[in-house]
């Protein structure tokens, strides 16, 4: 039955149809590392809300890296658009890219956000539909790995603490620490706490810039008929 | 308290179950002597019956355990703008949903045993009759607030089929003033503690700004993980086939 249903997806998808994609950064003050889009069967998800975080998508989510992410969607058949911003997705900017689904059913979308420590936009297993021009709004997740201490100190390996950056160039120094625990889970991004101490205070994160409400980012998508 | 509709559908089915194996459950065993003629048992209306998933999405807000109340068409748990009901106020503030069953156009009131934790998930079962006008709206507070709550209201569940997905987002409930003392927050000092009749708040329910945390008030018992965003909370509502 299950294997009928995906020859009929098949047979009504064109091959490699292209479709126009957009991605928007609807924050005032965070930064969106290199940007993971992924074409996808609807069994595969780059991560799972109320489930351990795998270790590529920590390896992203504190540190921007999506190399892990992006082989095990190539291997499990998908296709993937990495870095179409070419670098860092700034507040309110926008990129534009074409998708090629080749049969895929769903998107998935992922960019850690910067400054957090383990915070990322998420679009996950979204159901393409059949035609027309469609806009999703992605929320900000948190992907339980990193304890949120604000702290900006480069680190940016999975497991180690610490923001790697602000890009901004607005980040602070010193802070003591804003949170020590963290839920073992995915789960929505709290948000950034920040305080207005740029040489003290706990955050190191500036609580005028760098918070945020959901949603984080907006994706359009012109479906190709 | 009206007992029937505290136990739910759920709770009132095991019931009778339990009262029905008391008469004897074997078809060999002899029928009781003497007088006492054991009643047949009456017909029970076919059930439909639905699985009620309830994720956590919070860093740190426990939720209460969750509660489906089922009710005709036209009833509403909240309405934004509106003032809370009793009811409302009393589950926001304490995580006590048990008012809903005493209410007018309320049918049956099925909680959760238990509380969803962060990241975490409950799954639970509702029923209604075959054939029932039935829509259902569920309640759970985020119990390390004043007085915030989530959920959905004036869902039509006899109409549905397979299963529906919700995101979630808290609301307000507008009834306690938003201090964060460790006194007013059920999951800091206890439930009863938490719930005061008085309305010293805007009166009428809104979508929920946010906690502060000690780091934005100085006087907060909230620590920065008990701040969230929404969406709260995943719920997922299945028909059994």
């Amino acid at each position: 039955m299950k294997k009928l249903f995906v020859l009929m997806v098949l047979v009504a998808i064109p091959a490699h149809a292209q479709h126009s994609v957009t991605v928007t950064n609807l924050t005032a003050g965070i930064y969106f590392t290199p940007l993971l889009v992924a074409a996808h069967g609807g069994s595969a998800t780059l991560f799972d809300v109320g489930g351990e975080a795998s270790a590529a998508l920590q390896a992203m989510a504190e540190g921007g890296d999506i190399s892990g992410l992006s082989a095990a969607v190539t291997a499990a058949g998908g296709m993937v658009v990495e870095n179409p911003a070419e670098g860092l997705l700034g507040p309110g900017a926008s990129t534009s890219f074409m998708v090629s689904t080749d049969g895929a059913t769903h998107l998935s979308v992922v960019a850690m956000m910067l400054p957090t420590n383990d915070g990322f936009i998420g679009l996950d297993d979204w159901a393409i539909p059949a035609s027309g021009t469609h806009m999703v709004y992605l929320n900000a997740y948190d992907a339980g790995t990193e304890a949120n201490d604000e702290i900006i100190n480069g680190n940016g390996a999975p497991g180690a603490p610490g923001i790697p950056k602000a890009p901004g160039g607005d980040g602070g120094t010193n802070g003591v620490g804003v949170a020590s625990t963290e839920a073992m889970v995915v789960h929505i991004h709290p948000g950034n706490v920040g305080d207005e101490d740029p040489t003290g205070g706990a955050s190191d994160v500036d609580s005028r810039v760098h918070r945020w409400l959901n949603p984080v980012a907006m994706l359009t998508i012109t479906v190709a008929e | 308290m009206k007992l029937h509709k505290l136990l739910g559908a759920a709770g009132a089915a095991a019931l009778l179950l339990s009262l029905s194996g008391c008469g004897g459950d074997s078809a060999s065993s002899a029928p009781p002597a003497g007088g006492g003629s054991v009643p047949a048992p009456a017909a029970v209306d076919p059930k439909v019956w639905f699985d009620v998933e309830v994720l956590n999405l919070t860093a740190g807000q426990p939720l209460s355990p969750p509660a489906v109340v089922l009710h005709g068409a036209g009833y509403r748990a909240w309405q934004a703008g509106q003032p809370a009901s009793g009811a409302l106020e009393v589950l926001a503030e304490s995580g006590d949903a048990g008012g809903f069953g005493d209410l007018d156009g309320v049918n049956a009131l099925v909680a959760s045993s238990e509380m969803v934790q962060p990241g975490e998930s409950v799954t639970f079962a509702v029923s209604i009759d075959e054939g029932a006008v039935a829509e259902a709206s569920l309640v759970t507070m985020l119990v390390n607030t004043n007085d915030a709550f989530t959920g959905f209201t004036g869902f039509d569940l006899a109409g549905l089929e397979g299963s529906q997905t919700w995101r979630v987002r808290a609301y307000d409930a507008g009834t306690e003033a938003n201090t964060e003392l460790a006194a007013t927050v059920p999951g800091l000092a206890g439930a009863p503690a938490a719930y005061d009749p008085a309305r010293d708040d805007v009166d009428f329910v809104h979508v929920h700004a946010g906690v502060l945390s000690v780091h934005d008030m100085h006087s907060s018992a909230l620590a920065a993980g008990h701040r969230f965003d929404n969406p709260v909370a995943q719920v997922t509502v299945t028909r059994r086939s």
